[in-house]
């Protein structure tokens, strides 16, 4: 529910947009900054998988899981068919490592933010709607994280009413520790993402994309000998809404009057 | 214009081929394959070295805690493990030694080395209590085997409440004797001697137990303290802890904190678990003294009774410091972490080590260390050949002097 409202906040500031910007000229190489220049908001569902090889532990996996994207999307038009793209965005990068079969049960979901900076060049094509196509990199930073699940409590034996281990689970919910030796909390990597955009009025858009975030730094330091690397891989389905300076100048010239 | 429009198109269609394709590519790349011990090959002694370091890098509990510097033992073992070529008697005896040597500074005080051709053990908790015991005679002092029938039973426990008995109970595929030994001293505090925790398999040994806990529900007005002797005690089974001392407790108590391996990384660990004691059915909850006896030879879950006890605002350990081997056991799979073998026909390790690691309410690890007691007092062997139990006289005269 909380991320259907979140993806809900651009469509209803597009609307708002929409309704008060007045018409400007449409882009082309002679103007200026500041109708080259788009900013706006964005947000949607990410969709996280760690991806690396555990195949030597026992019933155990890595699972997708679930979460949220928030951004301020910008966008600086070099031609009418191509810009250069970024949305300055915290994106919830989370994963569950999983015991299945004979021992399912135990489990641990980490919920990371990643705070990061796309640099993309986007690629449109079309009218008033387009399609466009984002193809760039991206530098982020691990911000913060929580883990939360349950796990076998060899040490307690209230839990249950009988003493076997493996029904022996203790859950908890808290705050993620950050491994000043393990953990690589700076990220980087490329992007894709494949979306459509339509314009409103000259100036302003609303936008959806899918998007694939690939890491390519390891989310651990190399702080081991036959250290198996994880990469974060995370889809994004966003909606947004970009507008150009010039028409933020033009409202609000309009609501004072002059 | 209509060619700008093409030029568009193929620029377009080409990036976005580029990105199909790197994202397809892009998926299974990252790789690296580290398998479970067993399944590695062991066609050669580099192989089986190799096996059990990575066995150890994924499996073993405390390398957040442990000096030892594994990426240099591979670094210095993996070319002198190439040089053994061939398996032979002289070959076998040259590996043992190296993983010996690797091995020898791990904290984990259960650890232990079965090579399973030569049937040869090799614990580094016991060999650095040895070289201790070389260099101070008595450091390591072990109460023989008669102690606790000739001199606590016959000197300090009062006859009319004298109850004893000797089971012959399984433990890790041999057979140990099980001793209970329990009764009042001065007709005021309830002692209970148990040689390891096994009270499931007590048969003998019952109407001890039975007696000990039957007067613990129904506490005489007249005793003053309760004292459990873990001396010399190798452990057990962790459901004990809660039969014995969740009998004396109104609310649980939580002890300490461990956590487990959860990832295939040497530092992927669990969120910490809490060790808790609780109150069993039928339990009182005392406010007289409880001590606990333990001394270096004290082990696995006779430290952590310990542990347990030194929780408890009327507990105190007197003693010597125990053996240093906190870490539950139990099989590998559980936990993704602790105990597994390596190799087969050719030359096979068996590694005997803990599933989990234990620290104590304020953060501290005893593991290598052992469990330091309340009052450090030690026993040696001349006070056994004047019959004296120094122990033991301490948690009486500290129970006669807090009431």
């Amino acid at each position: 529910m909380r991320r259907i409202a979140l993806a809900a906040i651009p469509s209803i500031l597009c609307g708002i947009l929409h309704a008060q910007t007045p018409v400007a000229s449409p882009l082309n190489p002679a103007i200026g900054f500041a109708q080259r220049f788009s900013i706006g908001v964005e947000s949607g569902y990410s969709h996280n998988s760690l991806i690396t090889n555990i195949s030597g532990l026992t019933n155990t996996v890595y699972q997708s899981v679930g979460g949220y994207t928030l951004a301020i999307p910008m966008a600086y038009s070099l031609r009418s068919w191509v810009s250069l793209y970024s949305n300055f965005n915290l994106t919830q990068k989370n994963y569950q490592y999983t015991r299945t079969g004979s021992y399912s049960g135990p489990y641990e979901q980490y919920r990371n933010a990643y705070l990061q900076l796309p640099l993309a060049g986007r690629f449109s094509w079309g009218g008033k709607l387009k399609a466009f196509l984002d193809v760039g990199v991206y530098g982020g930073y691990w911000l913060t994280g929580r883990v939360r699940g349950a796990e076998l409590n060899v040490l307690d034996f209230s839990l249950t009413s009988s003493n076997v281990y493996a029904t022996n689970v203790y859950n908890f919910n808290e705050k993620y520790q950050f491994s000043s030796t393990r953990d690589n909390r700076f990220e980087f990597g490329w992007l894709v993402g494949l979306g459509a955009a339509y314009e409103f009025r000259p100036g302003v858009q609303g936008f959806v994309e899918g998007r694939n975030t690939q890491a390519l730094s390891d989310q651990q330091k190399d702080y081991m000998t036959h250290q198996v690397p994880r990469y974060n891989q995370t889809y994004t389905v966003t909606a947004g809404c970009l507008i150009s300076l010039r028409s933020i100048a033009a409202l609000r010239r309009k609501k004072s009057g002059t | 214009m209509t060619r700008f429009l093409k030029r568009r198109s193929s620029i377009f269609l080409s990036v976005l081929a580029i990105t199909v394709v790197s994202l397809v590519v892009s998926c299974d790349k990252f790789a690296p394959d580290v398998k479970a011990p067993p399944t590695y090959s062991d066609a050669t002694y580099s192989d089986v070295f190799e096996a059990f370091w990575n066995g150890m890098n994924t499996n073993y509990v405390f390398w957040d805690i442990d000096p030892t510097n594994w990426d240099q033992e591979y670094a210095t073992y993996k070319p002198l493990f190439a040089t053994l070529t061939s398996f032979n008697s002289a070959n076998d005896a040259t590996a043992e030694k190296y993983f010996t040597q690797m091995t020898a500074n791990l904290v984990d005080s259960h650890y232990t080395l079965t090579f399973q051709k030569s049937g040869n053990q090799v614990s580094p908790a016991l060999n650095r209590k040895l070289a201790i015991d070389k260099l101070y005679p008595d450091s390591i002092y072990q109460l023989p085997a008669t102690f606790f029938k000739n001199v606590v039973a016959s000197k300090y426990i009062d006859p009319s409440s004298l109850i004893m008995g000797t089971d012959s109970i399984a433990n890790a595929g041999s057979k140990i004797a099980f001793t209970v030994i329990t009764g009042t001293i001065h007709n005021s505090i309830l002692y209970l001697y148990f040689s390891s925790f096994s009270f499931s398999q007590a048969v003998h040994t019952a109407p001890a137990l039975n007696s000990f806990f039957n007067t613990l529900a129904n506490l005489p007005a007249g005793i003053k303290g309760i004292v459990i002797d873990v001396r010399s005690n190798g452990g057990g089974d962790t459901v004990d802890l809660d039969e014995l001392i969740g009998k004396m407790i109104g609310s649980p108590v939580t002890y300490g904190y461990s956590h487990a391996k959860s990832g295939i990384g040497r530092l992927d660990f669990s969120p910490a678990a809490p060790a808790i004691v609780s109150p069993q059915s039928g339990a009182v909850a005392l406010t007289i003294p409880i001590i606990i006896i333990a001394d270096h030879l004290s082990i696995s879950m006779a430290e952590i009774t310990a542990l347990a006890v030194k929780s408890l605002p009327n507990g105190t350990f007197i003693g010597t410091t125990t053996w240093g081997a906190n870490g539950p056991l139990l099989p590998n799979a559980y936990l993704n972490g602790g105990q597994f073998s390596v190799g087969s026909t050719n030359f096979g390790i068996s590694v005997y080590t803990s599933s989990a690691a234990l620290k104590s309410t304020d953060g501290q690890s005893y593991e290598g260390r052992g469990i330091p007691p309340d009052i450090w007092v030690p026993e040696t062997g001349a006070a056994y050949s004047q019959n004296d139990d120094l122990q033991l006289d301490k948690a009486i005269d500290y129970i006669n002097t807090h009431p």
